[in-house]
C-alpha cells in the first residue's frame, strides 16, 4: 500500500512539473499577446480584406460584385488622375523635406553653440509648432496664402511684385502645402539633429579649432558625417511622412487642377466620397507597392552613403 | 442644412474620431440600465443622429415629457461624419441609431438602398403626403411612391442678396422688385454685371461654380436621367447652366465661398450678389457685419432652386419602428416647424405654415427688405423637382472644378468641359 501511495504521489509530482512548465508558456504567449491579437485586428485583417475588396466593385451599401483585376487595369490605363497625384506627392514631398532638414540642421547646429544663452527657451520654441493640431495650422495657412485677402501676398505686393494665384497654380499650391509641412516638422528634427550632435564628443572640435578650423569647416568636415545616421533616419522618417500626406491639402484645397491632390488623400475620395471601396482598396495596394518601391531605393542610396 | 465650411473639416475629424463615435453608439443599443428616471422597464430609449443646426433640443424636451416612457438621446457630429458614421453602421448591420437625418446630397445613394430603412409608408406616411412641399416629397419617395424614406425637415428656397448701394453706383435699380424685373433672365444679369463692374470695379459674384451651380439647380435633368443614364454630355440644362458661368468670367471675383476669403470678400464689398438659402444669411452677418443696411434681397433669375434641406429617416436596424415614427412625425408637423422656425432654425418644407404671421412678417435690421419671409415663402413654392441621382455630387464637384481652372486661366473652355467629362465617364464606371 505505501509503495502504491509513493507511486500516485510520484505521478502526481511529475504531473505538477508539466503543469507548471506549461503555465509559465502560456504566460508568455498571454503577456505578448495583445500585440499579435491587435496587429491581427487592425493590421491583419484590414490587410487581406483591402486586397480581397479590391477585385470587387462595391458602394458598401449594395451588393459586392466580383471583377477581378479590373479595378487595377483601371488604375494602370485609364486613371492619369491617380498618377497626377503620385507626382503632386513626390513634388510637396521633395520641396518640404530637403529644406526642412537643411534649415534643422542649421538650427540645430546653431542651437548647440556654446556661447548661446537661454537654450531650453530656444528648444521649446522650435518644437511647439510640431504640437500644434494640424487643421488649425491648415486653417491659418490657407488664410495666409489668400489670393485676394492673404496676408502673403499682401506681402509680396508691398515689395512690388504681383500676386500669387496659391490656389490656382501647380507651384503655388505645392509651395503653400510644403509651407505648412516644413514648419510643423522643421522643430521635429532639429531636436533630432540636437540630440546627435551632443553624442559628437567636444574634443574633435577643440582639435579642430587648435588646428585652425573655422565654424563653416567644422560643419561641414566634422557635423555632418558624424550625423550621417542621424540623418538616414531622418530621411527615411520624412520619406513616410512625405509619403503619407493628408491633412494639409484635405484643408488647403486640391485646385481645379487637382495639383493639391495627394494619393491618399485621392483614396480617400474614392472611398468616402465617391464609395468606390473596391477601387479605393486597388489604390490602397498600389500605394502599397510604390512606398516599397521608394523604400528599396531609400535602403540602396543610404547603404551607400553608410559606405562612403 | 449644409455647412460648407464645416465640409472638409468635417471629413477630416471623421477620420480620426470614427472610431470613437462607433464606439460610443455601440452602447446605446443597451443603455437602458443607466437611465435614472422613472426605472420603469418599458421605458423605450431613441438614439438619434444629427448635425448641428436642426434646433430640435427644445421640442425634444418638450416631448419627452409630454410622452412619458420615451427617452431621446441625442447625438450630434459633423455633417459628413454623421452620413459616413452612417453608412458604415449600415453596412456592417449593428450601430445604427433608431433616427439618422440624411441631407439631400446624399439622399439618393440611400434610396437606391432601401432595405437598410424602415418603409415609413408602412407606418402610415401616406397621410404624411399633404402636408409637405410636392418636391420635397417626390424626393423622400421611389417612383411609384410606395416607398418613403423619411419625413422632410427644411429646404433653402434660393434668392439672390444684392448690395444696393454698390448697384446704385453703377446705375442700377435698387428697388428689389425692379431688380427682378431688370434681371429676369440669367443674360440681363450678367449684362447687369458688366455695366456694374465697369462702374464701380466690383464683381457681379463670387466665382464660376456657385453661379453655374445656381443656373443648374433651376431645372433638370441635370446628370443623370431618372433610370441611371449619364448624360451631362447632352443634358441640356447642364450646357445652359455651363455656357452662361463661362461667359461671365470677367465678372467673376473669383473667390470660393468654402474658404476665410469670401468672408473677407463680402465684408469688402469685392462681389455686389450672393445667391442663398435662407440658412445662409448668418454667413453674411458674421462675415461682414459693417455691411448692415447695405444689403437688399430679391428673387433670382428665372426662378428659384433649392440648396440644402434634409429627411429624418428610421434604420431598419432599429427596434422601435413605432415611436420613433411618432416622434419625427411630431417634430416635423407644420406647428413644429413653425416653432424651430421662430427660433431661428431652418425654413420650414409645410407650405401651410407659410401664411402664418411669423413667416409672411419676418424682418431682419441687417437687410432692407421688410418681407423676407414672404419672398423665401413664395421662392419655396416654385422648386421643381428633379432626380439626381448617387453620383450627382462627385460630377458636380468635377465641373465646379473645371469652371475653377477656366476662372485661374489654366484651362481653356474645351479643354475644361472635355476634362470634366473624362473624367466623369470614368468615376461613374467604378
Amino acid at each position: 500500500m505505501t509503495n502504491n501511495i509513493a507511486v500516485k504521489q510520484e505521478k502526481r509530482n511529475k504531473v505538477k512539473v508539466y503543469n507548471q512548465k506549461k503555465t509559465d508558456r502560456n504566460t508568455g504567449w498571454l503577456f505578448i499577446s495583445p500585440f499579435f491579437i491587435l496587429f491581427g485586428i487592425f493590421g491583419v485583417f484590414p490587410l487581406i480584406f483591402t486586397a480581397f475588396l479590391s477585385l470587387h466593385r462595391w458602394d458598401i451599401l449594395g451588393t459586392r460584385e466580383f471583377i477581378g483585376f479590373e479595378n487595377y487595369i483601371n488604375l494602370f490605363v485609364n486613371d492619369p488622375l491617380f498618377w497626377k497625384t503620385l507626382g503632386n506627392t513626390i513634388s510637396i514631398w521633395l520641396m518640404s523635406t530637403i529644406p526642412q532638414l537643411i534649415i534643422a540642421l542649421m538650427i540645430a547646429f546653431f542651437l548647440n553653440q556654446a556661447f548661446l544663452k537661454g537654450k531650453t527657451l530656444f528648444r521649446l520654441g522650435i518644437f511647439v509648432p510640431n504640437v500644434t493640431s494640424v487643421v488649425a495650422v491648415g486653417i491659418v495657412f490657407s488664410a495666409m496664402f489668400g489670393t485676394q485677402f492673404g496676408v502673403i501676398n499682401y506681402v509680396i505686393n508691398l515689395v512690388g511684385l504681383d500676386s500669387i494665384n496659391w490656389k490656382g497654380s501647380y507651384l503655388g499650391t505645392h509651395v503653400a502645402i510644403a509651407a505648412m509641412v516644413l514648419w510643423r516638422w522643421v522643430g521635429y528634427n532639429t531636436i533630432i539633429y540636437l540630440a546627435g550632435l551632443q553624442s559628437i564628443s567636444k574634443d574633435i572640435y577643440e582639435a579642430s579649432t587648435i588646428d585652425g578650423a573655422n565654424k563653416f569647416q567644422q560643419l561641414i568636415y566634422i557635423t555632418i558625417p558624424m550625423l550621417r545616421p542621424i540623418i538616414i533616419f531622418t530621411v527615411i522618417q520624412s520619406t513616410i511622412g512625405g509619403l503619407q500626406l493628408f491633412a494639409e491639402p484635405l484643408i488647403f484645397g486640391e485646385g481645379g487642377n487637382y495639383q493639391g491632390l495627394t494619393m491618399t488623400l485621392y483614396l480617400y475620395q474614392e472611398a468616402f466620397t465617391r464609395f468606390s471601396f473596391g477601387y479605393a482598396a486597388a489604390i490602397a495596394w498600389m500605394i502599397f507597392f510604390i512606398i516599397i518601391i521608394i523604400s528599396l531605393v531609400n535602403l540602396f542610396i543610404s547603404q551607400r552613403i553608410k559606405s562612403a | 442644412m449644409r455647412e460648407l465650411k464645416r465640409m472638409k473639416m468635417g471629413a477630416l475629424v471623421g477620420v480620426t474620431v470614427m472610431g470613437m463615435a462607433l464606439a460610443g453608439c455601440a452602447d446605446t443599443g443597451s443603455s437602458n440600465g443607466n437611465n435614472e428616471s422613472g426605472n420603469n422597464s418599458e421605458d423605450v430609449e431613441l438614439t438619434m443622429w444629427l448635425w448641428p443646426g436642426f434646433g430640435l433640443e427644445n421640442l425634444l424636451k418638450e416631448y419627452e415629457e409630454n410622452n412619458p416612457g420615451i427617452k431621446v438621446n441625442l447625438q450630434e457630429a459633423e455633417y459628413a461624419d454623421i452620413h459616413q458614421n452612417l453608412i458604415t453602421a449600415l453596412a456592417a448591420g449593428s450601430g445604427a441609431p433608431d433616427i439618422s437625418g440624411i441631407d439631400e446630397g446624399y439622399l439618393d445613394r440611400f434610396m437606391e438602398n432601401p432595405d437598410h430603412f424602415h418603409n415609413l409608408m408602412d407606418l402610415g406616411g401616406e397621410e404624411l403626403k399633404d402636408q409637405y412641399l410636392d418636391f420635397k416629397w417626390q424626393q423622400g419617395t421611389n417612383a411609384d411612391e410606395s416607398f418613403l424614406i423619411g419625413v422632410p425637415t427644411d429646404v433653402g428656397p434660393m434668392v439672390m442678396a444684392y448690395r444696393a448701394d454698390i448697384f446704385e453706383e453703377a446705375g442700377l435699380p435698387t428697388d428689389p422688385d425692379e431688380v427682378a424685373e431688370k434681371m429676369g433672365t440669367w443674360e440681363e444679369y450678367i449684362e447687369a454685371g458688366k455695366q456694374l463692374q465697369e462702374e464701380t470695379g466690383s464683381f457681379m459674384f463670387n466665382n464660376l461654380s456657385d453661379l453655374y451651380t445656381a443656373i443648374l439647380e433651376q431645372g433638370s435633368p441635370q446628370y443623370f436621367e431618372d433610370d441611371g443614364t449619364f448624360i451631362a454630355g447632352e443634358s441640356e440644362r447642364n450646357q445652359y447652366a455651363w455656357d452662361l458661368a463661362t461667359s461671365a468670367v470677367d465678372i467673376s471675383a473669383g473667390i470660393d465661398r468654402s474658404t476665410t476669403e469670401w468672408g473677407a470678400g463680402v465684408a469688402a464689398g469685392e462681389f455686389a450678389t450672393v445667391f442663398l438659402p435662407p440658412w445662409m444669411l448668418q454667413n453674411i452677418k458674421n462675415d461682414a457685419p459693417d455691411t448692415s443696411g447695405l444689403w437688399n434681397i430679391t428673387n433670382m433669375p428665372e426662378g428659384s432652386g433649392n440648396f440644402g434641406g434634409s429627411f429624418l429617416s428610421i434604420p431598419s436596424e432599429s427596434d422601435h419602428p413605432e415611436e420613433a415614427y411618432d416622434l419625427v412625425t411630431w417634430l416635423m408637423a407644420p406647428e413644429q416647424q413653425l416653432r424651430i422656425f421662430e427660433e431661428n432654425g431652418p425654413f420650414p418644407s409645410t407650405p401651410e405654415v407659410y401664411d402664418d404671421p411669423a413667416i409672411q412678417e419676418l424682418q431682419d435690421d441687417f437687410f432692407l427688405r421688410d418681407d423676407l419671409g414672404a419672398l423665401y415663402a413664395e421662392a419655396a413654392e416654385e422648386i421643381v423637382y428633379g432626380y439626381k441621382g448617387s453620383l450627382h455630387e462627385p460630377v458636380g464637384t468635377l465641373f465646379r472644378d473645371a469652371l475653377q481652372t477656366i476662372e485661374d486661366g489654366t484651362n481653356s473652355k474645351e479643354e475644361a468641359w472635355n476634362g470634366a467629362m473624362e473624367e466623369a465617364e470614368r468615376q461613374i464606371n467604378r
